[in-house]
């Protein structure tokens, strides 16, 4: 990231932690869809914390709004896009589905903007997941800068957001999770972590703990994304061995078989905090882990 | 509900089944539960439910509660005999699952 490049940002997006939703700046009405209730944001909060990368997040929510997928597909998805969305089994998949490419875009778009000068409108960027499922980008406007971009998508309930970093900054990988803090989160603690990771909360203040227990999962989320293999169905193949509240960090040890990860055991430190009622966490793979 | 299987159909499945029913009631909530077609044993968590990780760790995290006894590995339920992935499991899985482990009695 360039010097100055977190001032530069001010005027372009506010920072949204003190600020009602009604007074962010948001993107006009996606093309084909004049629905209201669809809600379009860049999110500052959570791009800041891939520096020195450069990055930028965007969310996207359908508050109370009819069903506005299909009017927008045309408009928004590429064919090859089209062909998964339209096989995804329901009206509620089809529709996270499209609010993650919709984010997805958005932030993809800032990003070229932002740093080659390069307009693309949203039905020329492809976000397409790989074997693996991590998603994966490709567009016309990417190839002719030489850029190449990561992508991470994340949901929690009628909210995607999406964190897209340049390549070029020395990112290898980025991840984003979001979590909301009011949902109730009752059996994460005993079915997501160790006791090891509990212990690391034991001098937590009791407000906090919930929160922060959101954010640790955040962050192992965050860490398999960023790593490009998730979860693989064991969170315990994360572990969490060190938290700094007052910095919002948590360190996450990834320890999967050689031929999931060929580097073995990768500890990757993970940014995390909470804003706009979600608990959030960043991780950031740069070439020199 | 009924169990499709009625000559399979047992305390402990049907136990095991309804531990399942009322530990996915809690994670998805009454409300939302409403808004879905019926649970069935062919149900899939993700696919159907729409649970994501988080919503499947807290699920394991309320059946090992249930439970009362020591964690259960449920991450094997997503692993299939050549070691790959499965993204996605039915209800009739978990309920498998739990009877392996003996865990088909609600706490």
């Amino acid at each position: 990231m360039p010097p100055g490049k977190a001032e530069k940002r001010q005027p372009v997006i506010e920072d949204s932690s003190p600020e009602p939703s009604s007074t962010l700046r948001r993107f006009g009405p996606l093309p084909g869809c004049n629905e209201p209730g669809i809600l379009r944001y860049p999110w500052l909060k959570p791009a800041l914390a891939v520096a020195p990368a450069e990055g930028w997040c965007c969310q996207c929510m359908d508050d109370n709004a009819a069903p506005w997928d299909e009017a927008v597909a045309a408009f928004v998805l590429l064919e090859s896009e089209w062909k998964v969305w339209v096989h995804l089994p329901h009206d509620a998949a089809r529709r996270r589905w499209m609010r993650g490419r919709v984010a997805a875009k958005d932030a993809i778009r800032l990003l070229l903007l932002d740093r080659y000068g390069v307009a693309a409108p949203l039905e020329t960027i492809s976000v397409l997941p790989d074997q693996r499922g991590q998603p994966q980008v490709s567009c016309a406007a990417v190839s002719k800068t030489g850029a190449g971009i990561a992508i991470s998508i994340s949901h929690c309930g009628n909210s995607s957001v999406a964190l897209a970093s340049d390549r070029s900054g020395g990112c290898l990988g980025v991840g984003i999770d979001v979590a909301s803090q009011t949902d109730n989160h009752d059996g994460l603690e005993e079915g997501g972590f160790a006791s090891t990771e509990m212990a690391l909360l034991h001098d937590c203040p009791a407000t906090e703990r919930a929160d922060w227990l959101l954010r640790l999962w955040c962050a192992k989320e965050a860490v398999s994304k960023a790593l490009g293999v998730g979860l693989r169905g064991n969170p315990l193949h994360y572990l969490v061995r060190r938290i700094d509240r007052a910095r919002g960090t948590a360190d996450v040890e990834a320890h999967l078989e050689t031929t999931i990860l060929p580097q073995g055991l990768v500890r990757l430190t993970a940014t995390v905090g909470c804003d706009r009622g979600l608990a959030f966490a960043v991780a950031h793979r740069g070439d020199s882990k | 509900m009924k169990w499709p299987w009625p000559g399979t159909a047992t305390d402990t499945l049907d136990s095991a089944f309804h531990t399942v029913l009322a530990s996915l009631e809690q994670v998805i909530g009454k409300n939302s539960m409403a808004t879905h077609a019926p649970i069935q044993p062919e149900t899939f968590l993700g696919a159907d439910l729409g649970l994501t990780s988080i919503a499947v760790a807290r699920l394991a995290g309320i059946l090992n509660k249930r439970g009362g006894g020591k964690p259960l590995p449920f991450h094997t339920l997503f692993v299939k005999p050549d070691g790959s992935l499965l993204q996605d499991i039915r209800v009739s899985d978990l309920v498998a699952f739990l009877q392996r482990h003996g865990q088909g009695e609600t706490a």
